[in-house]
């Protein structure tokens, strides 16, 4: 159990810090994201703005070498150098040129088939075919006659020009150029405050740096050119690429038309992110106590969620091992706390159920305790054949004078407690206590054929009990002496009352008939009166016959038994009991009267009740007042 | 059309008057396909007569800073005068094999004229305007003409002979050197040909110094 919270307050808390966690790692990344974009946006700019410089410095270059080569190839002293075909006179004077010119580095003069006139890189080279005859093929083609181009001069790109040489007409070309070199890169670089790398075409398709302001790893720069030469990056010739384990934005730019030379200028996008990386370590640092204190926060809320929890689980397992007297004290108005409330209410309920079950185990059998509890209790009943026992002890309110009140409920409990012994061991319902009058069900709420045998049953056990208790002078020097009549029928048996307060007992004539039954007992002098119905429903016991009576309230006569003892247990005694009865009985219906009266001393000699002596009165009363024809046989009782 | 060239042919048809039948020849030349070609040099050499061979003297001059007329034929052994009819002076040169001259800086008219000896094509430039340019062709054959507007021009009256035909003009890239017509009696030859002109270079002169340099 214990784990399982700290497995809940485990939850959420991860539940919280993660959530945390991801927010603060989303803003972490994207503002990180943001700014490598911000500087790459930047370089890129800054980058273009390089290019365009750099192209701006190379044609610049260019134009003035095709000033100067314009100059020269109108400078008429020349023209005379030119004319005399010395060699060495033509080379002198170009190298004079060249001296003059700072921003060239090679001069060529080719004839007009191409040849080599004179070269200021070899001055032997004489007549032998100029390297370069497309830059020519170019010249000849353009208005002016003039043209220029990269070439790679072992393996160092240079930019040459190609004007024509008039003397006054088209006589040669005089080639004028100047390399990438280092110098160049270093120049630009303090210009355009970029890296600057020249990548050339070696051999066509085979690409080198030249020449560059980062010196080490040029293998990332020759594949993003070879990529931009075979169109495979068409969009974008911006690019980011690693050099010598730094990222460096890149910028490849085409010096020349042809696509032989290209000026790759790069910014390093870690030496641009530093001024972020300040504020990286600031969202780093907020990003920390951001995490700290949530993690506190959702401590403290686990406790206070998990806290009240414990409580409750630790009184409902109380609850369970049984001890329902448990509360929960918790102060909060909000669901915990309504939580808290039901779970009392819920004891509560728990506890006084618990309380009635032990009641209703005292006040009924634990069978029907347990029977009744097990059921949905709901009002309405239902009809049943019952039996119905009542009991009453004779003269109770003369007995109880002269006594106190704990004195008389003393001996009612002890009395009562023997009665409902009695009555449940013979499967019996303790139905109600009126006052000493016991009232008790058979065959409810549990269907029993054998209702009217085991009520009569009952009524002996309580008769011998009630006898023992006498002889033990439990009682002191009073002598209890109990009244019992039985009826059986249908009743309706149910829950009646309100909802609030449900009582299960039955009702019907019945009911009344096993009062009235009992009242006649005193009259009989018999202990149990039984009805005609529970009479032929007892069919193991065997009945004395006692009338045929009408009772108040009834408008059809019953007759009424006392039963004797069990048919397998039938005395000698009981026999003549039962048989000299029904002779008097049989004499006196017949108006027999002497008979009858005969008949009643032999009964008197074996039977202690009232009846010879109710009998001999009635016949008596009747011998003066014969009763004619229509007779019914019937004593008419007028009181209960 | 030179009018002196005119009157020289018009001189040598007269000097042969009656001596034999004469034929004509007509010759057309159109430019890359298409226009007439004028002001080309077409020269006819005879292979068994000779002609006799008289010098005259021409004229060109320098008017706003163009050599007029541009292309000239002149008979071996002729003079030529430059007069400057600018209010500037000019540096007339030429490096040509067929006449290596210069004259320094110059105004007005010049009493040295310069002798063409040598057959062969002379270029004209001027040390000051570079784009100044005339051609002097020197011939050593009485029947040399330069085409007209038309791109034609006609010789009468030429005697029974086979004729070496010559075409030159700046802008032809081809050497026209070698053809051959033989012409009889009264034999009236017309030929057209199409020759390759290149364009022409252009030279930069009276530019707008204020240009954007970075255009
Ligand atoms: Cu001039």
């Amino acid at each position: 159990m214990l784990f399982r919270f700290r497995k809940f307050q485990t939850r959420l808390l991860s539940f919280i810090l993660l959530t945390v966690f991801f927010i603060q790692a989303a803003i972490y990344f994207s503002v990180r994201k943001a700014n490598i974009e911000n500087a790459k946006t930047e370089i890129s700019r800054s980058l273009q703005l390089g290019a365009e410089v750099f192209t701006r410095i190379i044609h610049e270059r260019t134009q003035n070498l095709f000033q100067y080569a314009r100059l020269l190839s109108a400078d008429y002293a020349f023209k005379p150098a030119f004319y005399s075909g010395d060699h060495m006179t033509i080379l002198s004077a170009m190298e004079n040129h060249l001296a003059r010119l700072v921003e060239a580095e090679i001069m060529l003069l080719v004839d007009l088939e191409s040849n080599i006139i004179a070269s200021s890189m070899n001055s032997s080279e004489v007549g032998v075919p100029f390297k370069w005859p497309l830059l020519i093929q170019k010249a000849e083609k353009d208005e002016y006659a003039e043209a220029t181009g990269i070439v790679m001069i072992q393996n160092r790109p240079y930019q040459l020009i190609v004007v024509p040489y008039f003397a006054p007409d088209i006589s040669a070309w005089v080639v004028l150029g100047f390399a990438f070199d280092q110098g160049v890169a270093e120049d630009i670089q303090t210009l355009v405050q970029s890296e600057i790398s020249f990548v050339g075409q070696a051999e066509p398709g085979k690409w080198r740096v030249t020449a560059g302001t980062i010196q080490g790893d040029n293998l990332k720069l020759i594949e993003m050119i070879d990529q931009i030469t075979k169109n495979e990056l068409p969009k974008s010739k911006i690019q980011t690429i690693s050099l010598n384990q730094n990222l460096f934005v890149s910028l490849a730019q085409p010096v020349d038309e042809n696509r032989q030379l290209f000026a790759v200028l790069q910014r390093s996008l870690d030496e641009s992110l530093k001024p972020y990386l300040r504020l990286e370590s600031t969202l780093l640092n907020i990003f920390l106590i951001t995490v700290v204190i949530s993690f506190l926060i959702s401590l403290m809320l686990a406790k206070k969620v998990t806290h009240p929890v414990k409580i409750l689980t630790e009184s409902a397992s109380k609850i369970k091992l049984g001890n329902y007297t448990e509360r929960i004290e918790i102060n909060l108005k909000d669901e915990i706390g309504q939580l808290a409330d039901s779970f009392n209410s819920m004891a509560r309920g728990l506890e006084e159920k618990e309380k009635v079950r032990n009641l209703l185990g005292k006040v009924v059998s634990t069978e029907i305790a347990e029977e009744l509890l097990s059921r949905d209790i709901e009002l309405g009943g239902e009809e049943k054949d019952v039996s119905i026992l009542f009991s009453d002890i004779r003269n109770f309110t003369s007995i109880c004078e002269g006594y106190s009140a704990k004195q008389i409920l003393n001996m009612l409990n002890i009395y009562l407690t023997a009665m409902s012994e009695a009555i449940e061991e013979s499967q019996g319902l303790i139905d109600k206590y009126i006052g000493d009058a016991v009232m008790a069900l058979f065959g409810a709420p549990n269907d029993d054929p054998e209702s009217a045998s085991h009520a009569i049953a009952a009524a002996r056990l309580m008769s011998d009990k009630l006898k023992k208790l006498n002889a033990q002078n439990v009682f002191g020097d009073l002598t209890i002496n109990i009244g019992i009549g039985i009826s059986s029928g249908r009743v309706v048996a149910g829950n009646m009352g309100s909802p609030s307060r449900l009582n299960y007992t039955v009702i019907g004539d019945t009911v009344n008939l096993s009062s009235r039954l009992e009242g006649l007992t005193k009259f009989y002098g018999v202990d149990v009166i039984v009805s005609e119905i529970t009479q032929k429903r007892a069919e193991d016991w065997v009945f004395q016959e006692l009338d045929w009576v009408k009772v108040k309230g009834k408008s059809e006569p019953i007759k009424i038994y006392r039963p004797l003892c069990l048919e397998n247990n039938l005395s000698s005694h009981c026999r003549r009991v039962v048989d000299v009865t029904n002779d008097f009985i049989h004499l006196y219906r017949k108006q027999c009267w002497n008979e009858a009266l005969a008949t009643l001393e032999t009964l008197k000699s074996i039977d202690s009740s009232n009846l010879p002596s109710i009998y001999r009165q009635r016949i008596e009363a009747l011998q003066l007042r014969p009763p004619g024809q229509s007779w019914d046989f019937t004593y008419e009782f007028d009181f209960k | 059309m030179n009018i002196r060239l005119s009157k020289l042919i018009l001189l040598s048809i007269f000097l042969q008057v009656g001596t034999t039948s004469a034929a004509e020849l007509r010759i057309k030349l159109t430019k890359n396909g298409e226009l007439p070609l004028a002001n080309a040099v077409v020269k006819l050499e005879p292979r068994n007569h000779k002609v006799k061979i008289v010098p005259q003297n021409k004229v060109i001059d320098q008017i706003n800073k163009e050599f007029v007329p541009r292309i000239v034929i002149v008979i071996q052994g002729g003079d030529i005068n430059f007069p400057n009819k600018d209010n500037i002076k000019h540096h007339v040169y030429s490096f040509s094999d067929a006449k290596q001259f210069e004259l320094p800086l110059y105004e007005g008219v010049l009493a040295e004229s310069v002798n063409f000896e040598k057959p062969g094509v002379v270029v004209l430039g001027c040390n000051i305007h570079d784009w100044m340019r005339g051609y002097i062709y020197v011939t050593d054959s009485p029947y040399t003409m330069l085409t007209n507007r038309e791109g034609t021009v006609s010789f009468e009256s030429l005697p029974e002979d086979t004729y070496k035909l010559s075409i030159w003009h700046p802008g032809l890239n081809e050497d026209l050197k070698n053809m051959s017509y033989t012409l009889r009696g009264e034999d009236s030859l017309e030929i057209n040909r199409d020759v390759v002109i290149k364009p022409v270079v252009k030279i930069r002169r009276n530019q707008n110094r204020r240009r954007n340099r970075y255009d």
